[in-house]
């Protein structure tokens, strides 16, 4: 039966785990093997059916496996693109920590403050929401409109930026 | 899906989301513009020195 089922799953140990895992289950149910009238066709039909579910399973485990692989592999290659675009020359600019802790002090407040929760503090957006009793829909705005505000500001600042956030 | 990227960068985005944006992202050269310009803004605004970045870092060292 090892042999029966490894020609489907393939490993040997996944056969044998399927064909111990069976006979273990046959045990511990106490089911009297010899009173079934075919004992063969039994058998066989309960390994067949393990084989189906156990090839289901990996086939579905494989496909979201490759699914997350092609998106970090997309990830990748758009955060490749973005660096590219980041000028190093940027950094000669004496003092750009102030200059982006001016450009986040300049927000409009309330913007400055779902910003400064969500990007320094790590707090998620529902946190957010709900501590500051607004919509999330409404944090989510007002995130976007702090990036676009933060892109004008430092872009201002910094001439440089103007080709790093074109 | 350009409102999406607010919520991707802060690591906020469903998976099945995240491939939509992604795909999207590959497709559309705008998006993709609108994505690299926000993906640095956000690594800029990671420069500026946090309260607990020396903790961390003695943490990191001890740990090696």
């Amino acid at each position: 039966m090892k042999r029966f089922a490894q020609e489907y799953v393939i490993r040997e140990e996944d056969a044998e785990n399927i064909v111990q895992d069976l006979f273990l289950d046959l045990w511990e149910q106490n089911i009297e093997l010899l009173s079934h009238s075919n004992l063969f066709a039994y058998l066989f039909t309960s390994v067949k059916n393990r084989c189906i579910d156990f090839l289901r399973h990996k086939t579905t485990v494989r496909n979201t496996a490759q699914k997350l692989q092609d998106d970090y592999t997309k990830a990748l290659q758009i955060k490749f693109q973005s660096l590219e675009a980041f000028d190093e020359q940027l950094f000669s600019e004496p003092d750009i920590e102030t200059v982006i802790q001016n450009a986040i002090e300049s927000l409009p407040e309330r913007c400055r403050e779902i910003f400064v929760l969500n990007k320094i503090e790590g707090k998620k957006q529902k946190t957010i929401a709900q501590e500051l009793n607004i919509s999330i829909n409404t944090v989510e705005n007002q995130m976007a409109i702090a990036y676009k505000k933060l892109k004008e500001i430092l872009k201002d600042h910094i001439p440089l930026l103007i080709f790093l956030l074109a | 899906m350009e409102e999406k990227l607010p919520k991707y960068f802060s690591g906020e985005l469903e998976q099945s989301d995240i491939s939509k944006l992604l795909n999207e992202v590959g497709n559309d050269e705008l998006l993709q513009k609108e994505f690299v310009g926000m993906q640095n803004v956000h690594a800029l605004i990671q420069l500026p020195q946090l309260p607990n970045d020396e903790q961390e870092g003695r943490r990191g060292f001890q740990l090696s």
